[in-house]
């Protein structure tokens, strides 16, 4: 195994333009060392981005909330300026594995894993994130939304990396939001799912929707059958079966060694109750 | 007393401590083992792989070993390493060692191993149905059943499922060995809880090759749990064959997926309890205990946890007539061991959770229930032991004021009638027979010796390991307290069995029960026989280093026949009683552990501090147990690693509210295991309490009282 540490990002892209199989980013490490470890990835060439400050830093950029692709889930937690912006989604993440891990992870690490589980990706999918992707091509945006594209498998090309995720500045102004995950035990743990969601109520109807669930389909997702559902029946006509149906269209749990599909489907039926409730009951 | 730091606290906080993978002596070489990839079946060949420099390794196999290939154990079935047919997956077949520990690794993990599979039962459901599948004595306890039950009684019949469990050490299994070749002396240095066993295990492989084998602790051990008595025999056995064989020091540390794979856990159990209750008194009038262990592939120690689990399933409650039928059941896995509780868990889950369910059916309160059949002075246990004291009824009633019980259910009904997340609290009993069963301890004959040195310590014996639950610490400090010498005088050596005498594996709750209390009373008797030690120290010149030992002396009035299981299975109990506060998710059926009080009797503290510790850490455990820990899941397999594996977490862990009585009594009492015993059944009440659903297989996963929720279509929201 090759390892290479660049001096830059300019350096790092030229690498990444190599496209030499089998080539792996390092940058917390909180996965990937554990996934070398087992022996399940086994990588040619590891390029080591964690010192790169050009991929560091949260800054108010237009529109949007900068995060540089490594800024680590503590990072987030304590932030002033998002916790000024997008408190929810700090709380959010305040929960993640456990304070050591939250130290090293980073976003860029927990989004580009592709993981069914990442937990960061349902409070960043509901509120509209899209990620900066960089190359020696040039750099463009993609919505979160459109960056994975099954298991472990993402749009990203092979010379390319996250550099940023860009969160829109009022992406919980005036929203009710919504975050559960279950384990199987309160910190430390991989989610049997989660649910993510932002809305807006007005005259009894949902005027804004949006929902994300973790670990119910090959890759996190929004929920666009409940969504629409949703946005176009007043909350009171909106019952147990019909979410139950919608739901159907849009998840896929599995029987696997961490739950069961039932437990899966009936616990995000119930927590999509909860979330339209908590938020009715707040209008 | 002053509150006492433990002796081993600042070296092991500043990383001084030395465990046994820091321990690399010059030309050492790393082994591993090769396992069986097959549950079962014909080994038809094994084949080293290409790429290797093989000349570079030292590979051992059965068809080396100079001794016996069998662990010695209490029934020794298991070969050190399989010989012609793998009985479980993980087993040990080979175990090599090369210079370079990732190449020792690699390399065993690139030996190919061909196995005619064979079918094989490694679901602990399946096996504990399955009669044939019993292996072993069977054990019964019959008293005072030769009556009929009478037909005005309530008779119950309900069965009950506990899981394995992993022990979950901090520090993996480890152990090294260094061969003289001259004096023909194993010397054999690692993690474990009982040197002498390993002594044995060494002397049992290499047979006539070695003349001497001595056995240390690693200064650091950590962390045990039951799960380093029996399979570091395993463990010293390789290493030394190795080491023989190659010449060279070897040691052997394993990796956690493989120690996961390959070591002993908690058995499964399946009880099944029949009871007959006066419905007019309500009064346990009759129990019939069916108690069945997955015991593995092997026996080894099962047989004792058998033992002591037939001695603790009947509860600590008072009833004329019981009838427990004990039997281990064989299963394609491997042979499960040692772990805190050692049957008794799995008895006191069946039992308590029998007990609250049969108050349900007679709508009595759960510890109106207990108040009513709870043990008291001038019962006795189903061996026909008389019962000493009414501790577990001073337990009992301690408790239901420390948690103001009658106000706190009460509560709990109001608030559940107005929310949707439902509170339930639970209780449960317990007892822990303190020492090894029956006559071990006669058997067992341990023996402490206390030296007094020139510069005026006193050195404490022993070969009772300081695994992180405070052995160092106290022991000394029942030395200082016979000798009456300060604790900054007295000072516990690291168990060597060059150097130590046999005061018997660290087990059993026996540490500071047996060898404490012995240690208490040699200090004492040697204050007597040399007055004030100090001036006899000042005076005594050449007579120092002197050492004094001590035999243990067993009780001529307490005898158990093993035959009949009649009479005192244990000369001394321990006693408690739990309360779990839980709430239960209205979305997701978990449960949360909202707060545990526990009020425990375990006798005189020798150190308060570690006693509430080791409360504390076996409630935690308990809780784990009770809520997500399992290894096997029917149709999905095993867990490979602990990354699924449920253990509580500090955020997990409830606060805990513990109370010590009895605490002026002349004797202490064990307690290492008890706290583990009882918390599990208070949860599963706790849920009954709220949700109204009586699981009666742990854990009480969420998916579990879900499908419940669904299928008795009551909703808690």
């Amino acid at each position: 195994m090759n390892t290479l540490i660049p001096d830059s990002l300019g350096q790092l892209l030229e690498l990444l333009a190599e496209n030499i199989p089998g080539t792996e980013l390092l940058a917390g490490g909180t996965d990937f060392n554990v996934q070398c470890r087992k022996g399940v990835l086994n990588p040619n060439r590891v390029l080591c981005i964690g010192h790169l400050d050009e991929l560091k830093g949260i800054r108010l950029d237009g529109e949007h909330l900068r995060l540089g692709a490594l800024t680590t889930f503590a990072e987030v937690v304590a932030n002033e300026l998002l916790q000024g912006h997008v408190p929810d989604f700090c709380r959010a993440l305040a929960h993640f594995a456990s304070p050591p891990v939250r130290n090293l992870a980073t976003l860029g690490g927990n989004i580009a894993n592709a993981s069914p589980t990442a937990d960061s990706v349902p409070p960043l999918l509901v509120r509209l994130a899209s990620l900066e992707l960089r190359s020696v091509r040039g750099v463009r945006q993609l919505p979160l939304n459109e960056f994975f594209t099954g298991y472990k498998r993402t749009a990203m090309a092979q010379d390319e990396l996250i550099t940023a995720v860009l969160l829109p500045v009022n992406a919980e102004d005036g929203l009710h939001s919504y975050w559960r995950k279950v384990g199987t035990r309160r910190a430390l743990t991989i989610a049997k799912l989660s649910l993510a969601g932002m809305g807006r109520i007005e005259n009894g109807q949902l005027s804004e929707c949006r929902l994300a669930a973790g670990a119910l389909n090959e890759y996190p997702r929004r929920l666009t059958a409940v969504e629409q559902h949703a946005l176009t029946t007043p909350l009171a006509a909106i019952t147990r079966e019909s979410l139950n149906e919608a739901l159907r269209r849009d998840i896929t749990p599995i029987d696997d060694l961490r739950s069961d599909a039932d437990y899966r489907f009936e616990t995000c039926l119930n927590l999509l109750q909860t979330c339209l409730r908590d938020w009715s009951d707040h209008a | 007393m002053p509150e006492l730091h433990r002796v081993d606290a600042r070296d092991k906080l500043l990383g001084r401590t030395r465990y046994i993978d820091d321990v690399n002596p010059p030309g050492v070489l790393h082994a591993a083992f090769v396992v069986s990839p097959a549950h079962r079946g014909r080994i038809r060949r094994v084949v080293l792989p290409p790429g290797f420099d093989q000349a570079a390794f030292t590979i051992v196999g059965s068809g080396d070993i100079p001794g016996v290939n069998l662990v010695p154990e209490p029934v020794s079935d298991e070969p050190f390493l399989a010989v012609d047919e793998a009985l479980w997956r993980g087993q040990p077949i080979l175990a090599v060692a090369h210079p370079d520990r990732d190449t020792a690794r690699a390399f065993a993990r690139a030996v190919q191993v061909v196995v005619d599979e064979e079918e094989a039962v490694t679901d602990p459901a399946i096996a504990l149905d399955d009669e044939s599948r019993v292996f072993g004595r069977e054990l019964l306890i019959d008293h005072g059943t030769h009556e009929p039950p009478e037909e005005r009684w309530l008779h119950l019949s309900r069965t009950y499922t506990t899981p394995h469990q992993e022990q979950a050490y901090l520090e993996p299994q480890g152990m090294l060995a260094e061969w003289d070749v001259d004096a023909r002396h194993m010397r054999v240095t690692g993690s474990m809880q009982c040197p002498f066993f390993v002594k044995e295990a060494v002397e049992v492989i290499l047979g006539d090759e070695v003349a001497e084998v001595s056995v240390c602790q690693a200064e650091g051990v950590g962390g045990a749990f039951g799960g380093k008595e029996d399979f570091p025999n395993v463990m010293a056995g390789t290493v030394a064959l190795l080491a023989w064989r190659s010449g060279q020091p070897v040691k052997l540390v394993l990796e956690r997926d493989d120690d996961l794979l390959i070591t002993p856990k908690r058995h499964p159990s399946r009880i099944t309890i029949e009871s007959w209750t006066d419905r007019t008194s309500g009064r346990l009038r009759r129990l019939d205990i069916d108690y069945r262990l997955d015991a593995g592939a092997c026996q080894t120690l099962s047989p004792v946890v058998l033992a002591r689990g037939v001695l603790h399933v009947a509860g600590g409650y008072s009833c004329p007539a019981v009838r427990v039928r004990g039997r281990l059941f064989h299963s394609d896995t491997p042979p499960n061991g040692a772990f805190r509780g050692f049957g008794a868990p799995q008895g006191l889950f069946a039992l308590e959770a029998h007990i609250d369910d049969i108050a349900a059916e007679l709508s009595l309160d759960p510890a109106t229930f207990r108040q009513r059949n709870v043990m008291h002075a001038a019962d006795s246990f189903p061996t026909t032991q008389p019962v000493a004291e009414d501790n577990l009824a001073d337990c009992l009633n301690e408790l239901l004021s420390q948690c103001s019980y009658d106000s706190l259910r009460a509560d709990i009904d109001t608030w559940n009638m107005a929310h949707r997340h439902k509170l339930g609290i639970g209780l449960s009993l317990g007892f822990h027979g303190g020492g090894y069963t029956g006559g071990g301890e006669t058997r067992l004959a341990s023996r402490v010796c206390i030296t007094l040195h020139p510069d005026g310590a006193a050195e404490v014996l022993a070969a009772n390991v300081e695994m992180g639950q405070g052995a160092s610490t106290t022991l000394a400090v029942c030395a200082a307290q016979g000798l009456g010498l300060p604790l900054s005088r007295v000072r516990t050596a690291v168990p060597d069995t060059a150097r130590v005498p046999n005061s018997g594996p660290t087990v059993a709750s026996r540490t500071i029960y047996i060898v404490g209390n012995m240690l208490r009373r040699l200090g004492a008797n040697i204050r007597e026989e040399l007055g004030d030690i100090d001036e006899w120290c000042e005076k005594a010149g050449d007579e120092l280093p002197r050492t004094f030992e001590a035999t243990y002396q067993p009780d001529p009035a307490a005898t158990f026949d093993e035959d009949t299981y009649r009479g005192a299975a244990y000369r001394h109990y321990s006693w408690a009683a739990c309360a779990a506060m839980v709430q239960v998710d209205a979305d997701t059926s978990e449960v949360r552990i909202e707060k545990m009080w526990s009020v425990v009797d375990a006798g005189a503290l020798v150190h308060p501090g570690i006693a509430m510790g080791q409360v504390y850490g076996g409630m935690t455990q308990a809780c784990g147990w009770s809520l997500g820990e399992w290894w096997h899941k029917p149709g999905h397999g095993r867990l490979g690693s602990l990354t699924d594996y449920a253990l509580p977490t500090a955020v997990d862990a409830p606060p805990f509210d513990v109370r010590f009585l009895h605490t002026d009594s002349d004797i202490s009492k064990g307690l290492g295991e008890l706290p583990m015993d009882y918390p599990a059944p208070a949860v599963r009440n706790a849920v009954l309490h709220a949700t109204g659903i009586a699981i009666d297989d742990l854990p009480l996963l969420p998916e579990r009282l879900a499908a419940r929720l669904r299928k008795d279509n009551t909703s808690v929201c």
